[in-house]
């Protein structure tokens, strides 16, 4: 074999489409939430070993060498196939199925005969070659020879593959946002063009209607570039989407939070309130007593560390306030439940004593954390209480009940419930429910439950109402248990 | 007649209900703590002396219902509604409230002795009244003591506790501030 120009881009080629494939296929590996990546790694497989067989074929010294150059040629080509088809099912969304199959039944049938018959599938003999002058070159190309009558099976199957391609991207095209239409555009485009010129050029050849060597590998590369450039694209711009969506998350989750705060704002102030006049009146009996002639020094002490205990009583409100205020990154940490619905109850403790409703914790010890940020499943649960408790207003005083419950739901997921004895959600409130903005409240904005609903998601839970058998609503989110990989 | 009649502090706030229960103490009052209102329905009759201090958010019963309740077991004391919101309302959610005084909190304490002060006086007023006018006499020291076995006031206390802010020309704007 000399090392002709040929030689050259033929290997260079290989390499590159190689080159690709390792790329695509390590991206898969670390990241296997795309499938379109490993599809196009194998299409670049494929890719990168058509080029050695075609070189092989160019090159081939008598037409039993290339006979059997295009026998292994079959290979490459099947893989390279069934990788883009597949891919464009994937990435597309739109290739039909039953073309798809079609495409690679056939391919598969073409791969087997063709390892059972001599030379290959193609041709039943060839005779003799012919040089054909390439790129300043003479390669190897058939002369004489017979092509099997069979020859309509792989013309058929690269002509669907075609009109597959290009009925995908048409289908894209027409289903029409912005970024489905780029799709189309290019990757249709960039691979209804190799596709087709595929099948032009190897159907003229095989059918001795022109006279040049076999090649795939110039316009598949070509169509792996392209695709190359699209889904690096598309990764950069996902990764900046999520990252905004986790950033305008954090914002909403706070907003949230600020607005719950303020609904529960009379409740800590009273929270406040009660350790203040705790400590006025202490102070204020220590202040008598200080002018009293000999005061009660066992009776001054017993009332600094009273004042003590309240002063820190305070600061624990406002420490809660402030957690629920700050605005922070978001950590992932297995969460109790049982001791997270605590931490909710003692909060809305005072305004549910106001209220006159009794929050009962039903959460049995045992169940297994779950995976997420405390903050934000606190503010959940939170949501949920508080609206429970808005959801009693109409209801006589003595059934104002809520109920937190929870349990393993499936092997996966914990399940939290939040159960109240209220009127119920009418049906045409249910659909709405999670809507951002909807509210039946007049005080209210609208966002918790959306905002909650957006948070369970982000943890990769769920969040849904239900109407109770007897009376009242309650409110389930499931999340999944700590330390399992996040779906 | 002359003996002072008892404080009752209601409060489910054990730490509030401490302090102020020792502030009243060291003044000079005689205080019975209760933590809600059944314990102080439990212990009182209507011919005890004194008046009724209660918060006005706790669990089970709040102040307004406490003093529905006190009404209705016969219970005259005048009942002193504590409030931390600042926007309770002068009257109890079904309008009832009448002989209640709606103090905040936080106050400062010459307002809340001379608020204790007026209600005493007013307590022992009405039974005056009402035995002037031969109702049946219902004010009888002796059974009080006997149910509510409750701790004397130091007399020395007591003295100083006259002179802690009650100035009648203005304490009647401040009752209901």
């Amino acid at each position: 074999m000399n090392l002709n120009l040929v030689v050259i881009l033929w290997s260079m080629a290989a390499a590159t489409a190689l080159t690709l494939a390792l790329v695509h296929g390590l991206v898969w590996i670390f990241d296997r939430k795309y499938l379109g990546s490993l599809l196009l790694a194998v299409f670049a497989l494929g890719v990168g070993f058509l080029a050695p067989t075609e070189m092989g074929m160019m090159n081939a010294q008598g037409p039993e060498e290339y006979g059997q150059w295009v026998r292994w040629f079959h290979v490459p080509l099947f893989v390279s196939i069934v990788g883009l088809v597949l891919f464009v099912r994937v990435h597309f969304g739109t290739g039909r199925a039953w073309m798809a199959w079609t495409i690679i039944g056939a391919r598969v049938v073409v791969v087997v005969v063709n390892f059972c018959v001599e030379p290959n599938f193609n041709w039943r003999e060839i005779t003799t070659l012919r040089q054909i002058p390439f790129l300043g070159e003479h390669v190897s190309g058939v002369g004489q020879a017979v092509v099997r009558s069979w020859q309509w099976l792989p013309t058929a199957s690269v002509l669907l593959l075609s009109c597959f391609v290009v009925d995908a991207s048409v289908t894209l095209w027409r289903k029409g946002n912005r970024n489905e239409r780029r799709i189309a555009a290019v990757l249709g485009g960039g691979i209804s063009f190799a596709v087709i010129t595929m099948v032009a050029e190897t159907q003229l050849v095989v059918w001795g209607v022109v006279e040049m060597p076999v090649m795939l590998s110039p316009q598949f590369l070509i169509a792996t570039i392209v695709i190359t450039f699209e889904l690096s694209r598309d990764l950069l711009l996902g990764r900046k989407a999520q990252l905004e969506s986790l950033e305008l998350r954090r914002e909403l989750a706070h907003i949230g939070r600020v607005n719950l705060l303020g609904q529960l704002a009379p409740t800590l102030a009273h929270e406040l309130n009660q350790p203040l006049s705790a400590i006025l009146r202490n102070a204020e009996a220590a202040d008598i007593l200080l002018g009293m002639p000999g005061p009660d020094v066992q009776e001054l002490r017993a009332i600094m560390a009273d004042i003590h205990r309240d002063d820190l009583r305070a600061s624990e409100v406002i420490e809660r306030m402030r957690a629920l205020l700050r605005r922070r990154t978001v950590e992932s940490r297995p969460v109790t439940v049982e001791a997270l619905a605590q931490d909710v109850i003692s909060l809305v403790h005072a305004d549910a004593v106001a209220r006159r409703v009794t929050v009962q914790n039903q959460i049995p010890p045992g169940l297994p954390p779950v995976e997420g940020d405390r903050v934000q499943l606190f503010q959940v649960l939170l949501n949920l209480l508080v609206n429970g408790m808005d959801a009693l207003n109409g209801v006589q005083e003595d059934a104002r009940n809520i109920t937190v419950a929870a349990r393993r739901a499936t092997n996966r997921m914990v399940e939290v419930a939040v159960i109240d004895s209220g009127a119920g959600i009418p049906p045409e409130a249910m659909r709405r429910l999670f809507s951002p903005f909807f509210t039946t409240k007049s005080s209210g904005m609208g966002l918790g439950l959306s905002v909650s609903r957006t948070i369970v998601e982000a943890h990769g839970g769920r969040l849904w109402a239900e109407n109770n058998a007897l009376r009242g609503a309650t409110f389930r989110f499931v999340l999944p248990v700590a330390g399992q990989p996040m779906p | 007649m002359n003996e002072p009649g008892t404080i009752f502090v209601v409060d489910d706030d054990a730490s509030f209900r401490t302090a102020i229960t020792r502030l009243l103490r060291i003044v000079g009052f005689r205080v019975h703590a209760c933590a809600s209102g059944a314990e102080l329905l439990a212990g009182v009759l209507p011919e005890t002396r004194g008046c009724v201090l209660a918060d006005l958010h706790m669990p089970g019963q709040d102040g307004w219902q406490l003093e529905a309740e006190l009404r209705r077991a016969g219970v005259t004391m005048p009942v002193i509604i504590l409030t931390g919101d600042g926007d309770a309302t002068l009257h109890g959610p079904d309008g009832g409230g009448a002989g209640v005084v709606l103090l905040e909190k936080r106050s400062g304490r010459n307002e809340l002795l001379s608020a204790i002060q007026r209600a005493l006086a007013r307590d022992e007023a009405e039974r005056a009244r009402r035995t002037a006018a031969g109702e049946p006499a219902r004010a009888l020291p002796a059974r009080v003591a006997d149910h509510n076995p409750l701790r004397l006031a130091q007399s020395g206390a007591a003295a100083d506790c006259q002179d802690l802010g009650h100035r009648p020309g203005t304490a009647a704007g401040n009752d209901l501030r």
